[in-house]
């Protein structure tokens, strides 16, 4: 039963409202009378109401302001306002109010309990939707970490800030980590054991970790996920040692627990940040840690302080001079990959003696080229099979120059794709935009973010692109194929020059023949 | 021999200048027409450019074309007032039939009926055409105060009957006074302002008090509400208009408007004044010199 609350000075109006509208048939009752915006409000206060129909002209507090307490009370209230027949200004107030709708006397019931009966409906949908929202809160909770720890911080400081308070998140600690826990025979338990069956495993085991930093921590939130569960806590030590200390020992407890359960666990541990919108950096170390679990098989906690000896870690992670690299192989300066590769392993055979750390780095800068080709859309099977083949075979390298050449003929392959592939691309997009305009043109709505549209790029890189790759604006080009055809037509056909105009994509005929007279010199009648 | 024809020439050359003018000033007089604004390029052609050599008819041409701009320039003021007047008129007699109220009543009627509230109804119709024949019949602008009393009391049952007796009133008069005159509509509009802005709201009664007695050769009539009242700003902002005898269009049209009549000779130069104190009332007092209809 929604709950309606009718507001007039004149009793006889409220009392005709009441009457006069069939309340059991929208599923409501009058809830309350009132004959001022005072006594309205003390109601409202103190009383749960769906919908408000108010007169607007009253002594004191009027209709307008008595919706917008009412809306400081309850915004989901809906509000419908009524007044004299010509007061159209405080229609407008009454939207910008946030009132549902408007309506002017004298009052035409049937028109209002339509209007009521649509309001009723949105504050339906509404509620409808509120419920679905509330219910959906853990998941947004999920999504809010996932965003975090995947999100660089300012873009995470700037789309989730908003959103701590709302889910009701307490997120203000000293320090913060991210853990990856990683279940190693994923694929075997499931086809083992069936997919639900895994699932819900990993859901108790997400309850035991819970339970486990429960006592030590003050967040913890656990994202569960095909095959690892990142885990998240926070708490206020009075500094990094203790925090670290603490999680460490959790974790080997943990992983004593699941010794000789079916699930193989290797944990990354991510470094300890102060903020949280920097929880992504310790996200991604976590997962780095877990990468060097390769070189150490007999280990199952990995951290940073494993794979280096020194204080290496800025420069492991140290990733610009890939970048340094890939954008020389855009630019097609082999001689510049060729000293990058240079310098790249000067540096390596200088500062690691140690052979594994020169796989390491070099593992990375594969890693990050084969996902850069993936970004670009080049495929490439023999060239992805070549890079994955010499990753397992780092070993059967016997020199470290034998790698840096086999290194640098890679980036001579991959430059000659990146070149051949961004060459034909254009020509491609240049070729489907010209075909686009020879089906179009005789349409005089065609623009370039039509065409743009259809090529699926912006429409400034077309409007660039397309004049690199043809010396030619695209403008001219449908001018020039539009005017082509008007000679055609002009010369074999006796249509008016209005019907020619419309056949060739202009809306006014005097501009066709402007455009004519500018491309050929000559009016079209004068070409006839 | 020489001397006779030449003064003969200049004699005739002279007065036949002096002709030319007259004729031709004259002339533009005559074409001039009072029914409209005076058109003065003819007599404004004959005004001589340079203000050195004029001679007698020159001077009145001036004069003619300085008092035709006169004439235009006070058309132009009567013409200011006539409009005036007429819209104060209008806006006097669509305060009159006021039709926010007349629909509100007409839909208050409706409703009634549509719940079966008949003698409601009955009674709020009777009282609506009595209430507009008492406003609009009588043409006088001077009608006994009894009579006024009569249509102020209808609009009071009226608005009591929508408003659920939300408020009352008494009228406390001295003998014999209901036969003086007042200007029509003059009450009403003063207790239209009090019903509909002087409630306190949160369903607070309000009572007002009418009250007319003799003042040594005058009439007071009092009229004071003990509701919501004015601040000291408003209540100076309206002063200051009654002060001026400025007639406000938009804001408070109603007490300016009584205002501006009752002070005019018609009623012998009366006077209106407003006390208000925010929360506790306002109260209009009027004095008006006792007049008598003449038979």
């Amino acid at each position: 039963m929604y709950k309606i609350m009718i507001i007039d000075d004149n009793h006889i109006s409220v009392d005709g409202i009441c009457h006069n509208i069939d309340w059991s048939d929208l599923n409501a009752e009058v809830a309350c009378k009132a004959y001022d915006g005072q006594q309205a409000l003390d109601y409202l206060q103190n009383n749960m109401v769906d919908l408000i129909i108010s007169d607007i002209e009253m002594p004191q507090l009027d209709g307008l302001s008595l919706a917008q307490n009412a809306l400081k009370i309850n915004s989901s209230i809906k509000i419908i306002l009524i007044s004299a027949f010509d007061k159209f200004e405080y229609a407008k107030q009454a939207i910008r109010l946030g009132a549902f709708d408007y309506i002017e006397k004298p009052l035409d019931y049937s028109y209002l309990k339509k209007i009521i009966r649509n309001a009723l409906s949105m504050l339906n949908k509404e509620q409808r939707n509120l419920e679905i929202l509330k219910q959906s809160r853990p998941i947004m909770i999920d999504n809010f970490f996932h965003k975090l720890i995947q999100s660089s911080s300012d873009e995470a400081r700037y789309t989730l800030s908003n959103y701590a308070d709302y889910l009701q998140l307490n997120l203000d600690y000293h320090y913060y980590q991210a853990i990856v826990i990683q279940i190693q025979n994923a694929t075997d338990i499931k086809e083992k054991k069936g997919i639900e069956e895994y699932h819900i495993k990993l859901m108790s085991m997400s309850d035991t970790i819970k339970e486990l930093f429960n006592e030590h921590f003050s967040l913890i939130h656990t994202l569960t996920s095909f095959d690892e569960i990142v885990l998240v806590i926070a708490h206020n030590y009075s500094n990094q040692k203790y925090f670290y200390n603490a999680s460490y020992e959790l974790l080997t407890e943990l992983l004593q627990l699941y010794k000789n359960s079916f699930f193989e666990l290797n944990i990354g541990i991510g470094n300890i940040v102060k903020y949280l919108w920097t929880l992504s950096v310790s996200y991604s170390n976590a997962l780095k840690s877990l990468e060097y679990r390769f070189f150490f098989p007999q280990k199952n906690i990995f951290t940073l302080g494993d794979t280096i000896d020194n204080d290496y870690s800025a420069e492991l992670y140290e990733v610009s001079g890939h970048e340094k690299l890939i954008q020389l192989l855009c630019e097609n300066d082999l001689d510049g990959v060729e000293k990058w590769i240079l310098s790249f392993s000067e540096e390596l055979t200088q500062n690691y003696k140690n052979k594994q750390f020169i796989f390491i780095r070099i593992y990375q800068l594969l890693g990050h080229l084969l996902k850069f080709l993936c970004d670009m859309g080049i495929r490439s099977n023999d060239m992805e099979k070549d890079i994955i083949k010499t990753y397992q075979h780092l070993d059967s390298f016997s020199t470290s120059t034998e790698i840096f050449q086999w290194l640098s003929s890679l980036c001579q392959t991959i430059s000659d794709k990146i070149n051949l592939s961004a060459q034909s691309r254009q020509e491609h997009v240049c070729t489907a935009t010209i075909n686009y305009i020879h089906q179009h043109y005789q349409d005089n709505t065609l623009c370039l973010n039509e065409i743009a549209n259809n090529v699926h790029i912006s429409p400034a890189h077309l409007s660039a692109l397309f004049k690199k790759q043809r010396q030619q604006n695209i403008s001219d080009v449908i001018t020039d194929i539009r005017i082509e055809t008007a000679c055609n037509l002009l010369k074999n056909t006796n249509l008016s020059l209005k019907e020619i105009s419309a056949k060739v994509g202009y809306s006014n005929q005097y501009y066709f023949s402007s455009c004519f007279k500018k491309k050929t010199g000559q009016t079209p009648s004068s070409y006839r | 021999m020489i001397i006779v024809p030449l003064t003969m020439l200049s004699i005739i050359w002279v007065a036949d200048q002096m002709t030319n003018k007259i004729n031709h000033l004259s002339h533009s007089m005559s074409e001039i027409k009072m029914d409209d604004v005076i058109d003065s390029t003819q007599i404004d052609k004959l005004v001589p450019s340079s203000s050195t050599h004029l001679d007698e008819i020159d001077s009145l041409t001036v004069t003619c074309a300085n008092m035709i701009s006169e004439l235009n320039s006070s058309f132009e003021n009567n013409l200011q007032l006539k409009i005036q007047e007429e819209k104060l008129n209008y806006q006097l007699l669509q305060s009159q039939i006021n039709p926010h109220f007349l629909y509100n009543i007409l839909a208050s009627v409706q409703n009634l009926l549509s719940f079966g509230e008949i003698t409601k109804a009955n009674k709020m119709l009777a009282d609506l055409s009595l209430f507009y024949k008492g406003l609009l019949r009588t043409s006088n602008d001077l009608i006994p105060i009894k009579k006024e009393l009569e249509i102020a009391q209808l609009y009071m049952e009226m608005e009591a009957l929508c408003k659920d007796n939300l408020f009352d009133w008494n009228i406390d008069m001295e003998e014999g006074i209901e036969n003086f005159l007042i200007c029509k509509f003059t009450l009403q509009p003063i207790l239209e302002n009090s019903i509909q802005h002087g409630f306190k709201g949160n369903g607070i009664h309000m009572h007002i008090d009418i009250s007319i007695r003799y003042d040594d050769d005058m009439i007071e009539i009092m009229i004071a509400d003990n509701g919501i009242g004015m601040s000291p700003e408003k209540l100076n902002e309206l002063r200051e208009g009654i002060v001026s005898k400025q007639i406000h269009y938009e804001k408070h049209f109603g007490i300016s408007n009584i205002n501006s009549r009752i002070c005019s000779s018609l009623q012998g130069h009366g006077t209106l004044r407003v006390e208000s104190n925010k929360d506790t009332g306002t109260t209009i007092y009027i004095r008006i010199p006792q007049l008598l209809e003449d038979y």
